[in-house]
């Protein structure tokens, strides 16, 4: 049976887990991967994440706190089983080498080891958000309301750094804390959260300093998602009244490009590694894709529940699949691969290969962006 | 007198086109006159014609006619089935589903904004009368969020917040308890009992019917779900009382009526009751109210030329 290359994953308030194939200039193929008799707004997927490095199976944690793996391979549910800690919904999930992570609103992270007990973490408040870290596998982020931004060791069950407050404010008074999402920034050691209360802010973990770094207000606006974008240094951020910026981290910080076409507040975004492509899901029922840099809605879709999560591919782009997969390859390693090929890169070594990776991106990327910039000044 | 006649009958001079260039006013006038009654009897003949010979009257286009499609209303063909499917799980399971399962009785409150003024206080005691089981209370310099808290505590379903300006009545907040949504609403052309030159005396106390009219897109079901369930789910059809909420081109209205049959097989008679007003949704937000800090499902603010750029695109 021949079967779809899904780009994009969406979660939704109703329960539903979606695959979605978003091909430029075409109508998005979305796709139910399960049933919709078990769906209702009153179990929504509250998170989501890879299961693995390869980008071949989906954790999905649930509202009442139900944990969900999908096999992209097998194209089936490999695991549903409800894992209690605490209360509230799972807002933080992951899985790595066999280790399930999950974090809950009332503010525990457990580690589900096999075959010895599972490490709890209590981090001190209640949880909005909880992100592992893409580059350092056993580093996790963890921020809430008047729960600022920590960082926790998984191995251990230590805290590796934890922020400090701002300053008072001009009244001398305190500034509250209200985190709402996380972003590792690309090969450094950097954290950029974003808060209710609208502000963007940089964490540097590897310096002394515990307060950001960079603190950069978005006005008016309760911001609710951030992503790391293909352009170095920057973020998108989106805002619970439907507002999506591009905000630059470098020195002092700065608001960027505003991405037109939402209705209503943004919930999750997720941006290509490589490509100037962002994904977005709001609460107005709608899967949008925008171009980084012409700031153009590209694709839009009805997807008739509230979505709350999105997952893309790290090599995300609008371009038709080459070639359909089939159920037993697995076609994830074997794209990358054929893509070095064609990068003509030859290496030995593993860490040669991943400078090589990142190489080419940086540069081929700078001229495109500042070009596609200039033609829009020009008409 | 005679001569005009017979020179408005008579075929145009050389070298004038047409009536218009008569060169007399009168004259000119009375040939215009006539050559337009003549076009207007052909034009009907012709179209007799047409009706004899079998031909049905086209679809007049309207601004509702020609409306544009709403993507989130979904043609029931095969492809969209599962769609379709979910879209009625989605909306069978929101925050209203209780009322709809009628596992409760809706109690309202009815409340200000601060020191309101004549008009909005008689509009919320006129609402009182409208919506069974609901009370009208005047704030005290409390803040939404207290009031909405002090109201879950007592086992409210909704409140609803009159909002005034230049002492006329001007939006109106509705938030459904314990968890939302809250959507606010612009209120306009706003008539009281005694504006319609009517008594309230005439107002029953039997649970009016609900009229809910055209709202076709996701966010109209939403909104409509949302108004019908300030009122009781079982009405007394004894009272003979119906409130409707018609919405057309975005504008939801609201009447209030008795209805009586006094012959047999004819229409029923229509009594409007007061008051009358117009609504215009603002934004509709998720959770109950935080404007501040919350998540809009749909937000107009910031984005009126998006979305009001095409006279005949409407969102309900």
């Amino acid at each position: 049976m021949k079967s779809v290359y899904f780009n994009a994953f969406v979660g939704t308030a109703s329960g539903v887990f979606k695959g979605v194939t978003a091909v430029e200039k075409c109508d998005l193929y979305v796709k139910n991967l399960d049933s919709l008799k078990s769906a209702t707004n009153k179990n929504p997927i509250t998170s989501m994440n890879w299961g693995d490095g390869f980008e071949e199976e989906v954790v999905i944690g649930y509202g009442s706190q139900l944990v969900k793996i999908y096999n992209l391979k097998t194209r089936s549910f490999t695991m549903a089983e409800e894992k209690k800690c605490g209360d509230g919904a799972i807002i933080g999930i992951s899985r790595r080498n066999g280790v399930l992570l999950t974090a809950v609103e009332s503010g525990l992270v457990k580690l589900w080891r096999e075959g010895s007990d599972p490490l709890t973490i209590n981090t001190g408040g209640s949880l909005e958000k909880v992100r592992p870290s893409p580059h350092h596998s056993n580093i996790i982020a963890t921020g809430g309301k008047e729960n600022d931004i920590k960082l926790w060791d998984t191995q251990t069950g230590e805290q590796t750094f934890s922020a400090k407050n701002v300053r008072h404010d001009d009244l001398e008074l305190r500034v509250p804390v209200w985190i709402t999402d996380m972003a590792f920034i690309l090969n450094t050691r950097k954290v950029a959260v974003t808060t209710r209360h609208g502000y963007v802010r940089l964490y540097d973990p590897s310096t002394c300093t515990r307060r950001p770094v960079v603190s950069v207000q978005v006005p008016e606006q309760a911001l609710t998602c951030i992503s790391c974008s293909s352009k170095e240094h920057h973020v998108i951020v989106g805002s619970g009244s439907g507002q999506m910026n591009l905000v630059d981290l470098r020195s002092r910080g700065l608001v960027m490009n505003k991405y037109k076409g939402f209705v209503g507040g943004i919930k999750a975004i997720a941006c290509s590694e490589e490509e100037p492509y962002i994904a977005s899901v709001s609460l107005d029922r709608h899967f949008r894709v925008h171009h980084l840099y012409t700031k153009e809605l590209l694709l839009k879709e009805y997807m008739q529940s509230k979505l709350t999560c999105l997952l893309v591919r790290s090599n995300f782009d609008l371009t038709e699949p080459e070639r359909e997969e089939s159920g037993e390859s697995g076609e994830e390693r074997d794209k990358t691969k054929e893509e070095e090929k064609e990068k003509e890169e030859s290496s030995s070594s593993d860490e040669a290969e991943e400078i090589f990776k990142n190489m080419p991106t940086v540069g081929e990327k700078r001229p495109k962006g500042t070009n596609l910039g200039k033609k829009k000044h020009k008409s | 007198m005679g001569k005009i006649k017979k020179e408005a009958e008579d075929k145009l001079p050389e070298g004038m086109k047409s009536s218009n260039d008569v060169k007399n006013k009168s004259v000119r006038r009375k040939r215009i006159v006539k050559e337009l009654l003549e076009k207007r009897k052909a034009k009907r003949e012709a179209r007799k014609k047409r009706r004899e010979g079998g031909e049905k009257p086209g679809v007049p286009h309207t601004i509702e006619s020609l409306r544009v499609k709403d993507e989130t209303v979904l043609e029931a063909t095969e492809a969209n089935e599962e769609r379709i499917e979910e879209m009625h799980v989605d909306i069978k399971t929101d925050e209203f589903q209780h009322y709809f399962n009628m596992e409760y009785e809706p109690k309202v409150l009815i409340t200000f904004k601060d020191n309101p003024l004549k008009r909005s206080r008689i509009l919320g005691v006129e609402l009182s009368r409208v919506i069974p089981n609901s009370m009208f209370r005047y704030r005290g310099r409390s803040s939404t969020k207290k009031i909405v808290k002090r109201a879950i505590e007592r086992n409210f379903s909704d409140v609803v917040l009159i909002n005034e300006d230049m002492k006329e009545p001007n939006g109106l907040l509705l938030i459904h308890l314990p968890s939302g949504p809250t959507a606010y609403f612009r209120m306009s052309n706003m008539k009281l009992t005694t504006d319609l030159k009517l008594s309230h005396k005439d107002i029953n106390f039997h649970r009016p019917e609900i009229i809910l009219n055209n709202f076709t897109t996701r966010l109209g079901t939403s909104i409509s779900r949302m108004l019908a369930s300030l009122f009781h789910y079982d009405p007394e059809f004894r009272g003979r009382r119906v409130v409707t909420f018609h919405n057309q081109r975005d504008y939801i209205f609201f009447r209030h009526h008795m209805y009586e049959f006094r012959k047999k097989d004819a229409h029923p008679k229509l009594k409007e009751l007061g008051p009358r007003f117009t609504l215009r949704l603002e934004w509709l937000q998720q959770g109950t109210f935080d404007t501040k800090l919350g998540e809009y499902e749909w937000i107009k603010r910031d984005r009126r030329h998006d979305l009001e750029s095409n006279r005949r695109k409407f969102h309900l």
